[in-house]
């Protein structure tokens, strides 16, 4: 019986690591060396569970939309909405100021599509599709995409390019005698050098944050839950308190993620001090 | 040693150092908000966004051994 327990929890590891990879050109990969490489390759599972979530974000919010009310009932989907909706809003009239209306629809998709796929991962057949690289890399360009745009939207495309040296026009004030017409430069380098990578930093922090956390979480929740086969005939409610680990972390992670968009679309909209 | 062995060396090294840091950071911060509601028993309402984000954080540089632990264990062993 131990040796069977063994397997079913080796078979849990495996099911929340590993993907079905489909080869829709009929390019699957010959040797071990070829398949990193292998960019015809799709994630079948991941994609198909996208797609769910999408389908049932636009069926609920084209539900809601069909029957909104000036002062939402007390427990009804609209006040829930409303409710996330303040909590970035407030957030972002704090860092934004006036127009924070125009940046709201892409932080709260965002923030919808994490939570519905990291909260599929609580669910027993479910896939968190969030537990794929691809996903979060994806979503991470898309906030790199969207502040991009926001700053070249709001301060021109020399704007956007002159903020790359920002710091050294402020620091060139505070530098006097011969050596700055030495300094400056040197300052001007390092300084386009460290925004430029500050800049690819956010997109692999926000993709790896989201998909250590989500992979993690799935990885501990299979092995926890298949140890409590072993404990739960003294502690009976186990499972729920592991389920309910992976519940908050869940949420947390996808709340992160909207405010770093939020965060970064603020920054590079906002003026600098 | 041959390669593989080294793959999975590298893998619980790098978790296992990897959460010291972390764990102390986790451990100072959550340690000066418990002294902040000890001294000021009301401050516990402000926990509510800024501590998590803030623990979020901090736990994020412990994923990033954990994804690296993770890429060498199934990618090159």
């Amino acid at each position: 019986m131990q040796a069977e327990n063994m397997q079913k929890l080796s078979e849990g590891i495996r099911h929340a690591v590993e993907f079905h990879t489909v080869y829709p050109l009929g390019h699957a990969p010959a040797t071990e060396t070829q398949s990193i490489w292998n960019a015809w390759g799709v994630h079948l599972d991941t994609l198909v569970w996208t797609w769910v979530a999408m389908a049932i974000l636009i069926v609920f919010a084209l539900i809601i939309r069909g029957r909104l009310k000036m002062v939402p009932e007390a427990n009804s989907s609209q006040n829930f909405l409303e409710m996330i909706w303040d909590f970035f809003a407030g957030i972002a009239h704090d860092l934004v100021g006036e127009d924070a209306d125009r940046y709201m629809p892409i932080v709260v998709s965002v923030f919808f599509f994490v939570l519905l796929g990291n909260l599929f991962g609580l669910i027993p057949t479910f896939i968190p599709y969030t537990r794929d690289v691809n996903t979060t890399v994806g979503l991470a360009l898309f906030s790199f995409l969207a502040f991009t745009y926001f700053g070249m939207a709001k301060k021109g495309f020399w704007g956007w390019v002159t903020h790359f040296m920002q710091p050294v026009p402020q620091l060139a004030h505070t530098l006097e005698g011969g050596m700055k017409y030495v300094m400056i430069p040197l300052l001007f380098v390092l300084f386009v050098l460290l925004n430029i990578i500050e800049e690819f930093a956010r997109i692999i922090s926000l993709s790896m944050r989201l998909f250590g956390n989500i992979m993690g979480k799935h990885i501990v929740m299979a092995i926890l839950l298949g140890l409590t086969v072993f404990l739960s005939v003294v502690f009976e409610p186990l499972p729920i308190f592991v389920w309910m680990i992976g519940l908050i972390a869940s949420m947390v992670q996808a709340m992160i993620f909207a405010l770093l968009t939020l965060a970064y679309i603020a920054g590079a909209v906002g003026e600098h001090h | 040693m041959d390669p593989k062995s080294m793959v999975y060396l590298g893998a619980a090294l790098c978790m296992g150092l990897g959460a010291i840091g972390p764990g102390l950071g986790l451990g100072n911060a959550v340690g000066k908000a418990l002294e902040s509601i000890g001294r000021n028993p009301e401050s516990s309402k402000a926990m509510g966004g800024t501590f998590f984000v803030g623990l979020a954080f901090v736990e994020a540089i412990g994923i990033y051994a954990l994804v690296t632990s993770l890429v060498l264990i199934f990618l090159k062993g």
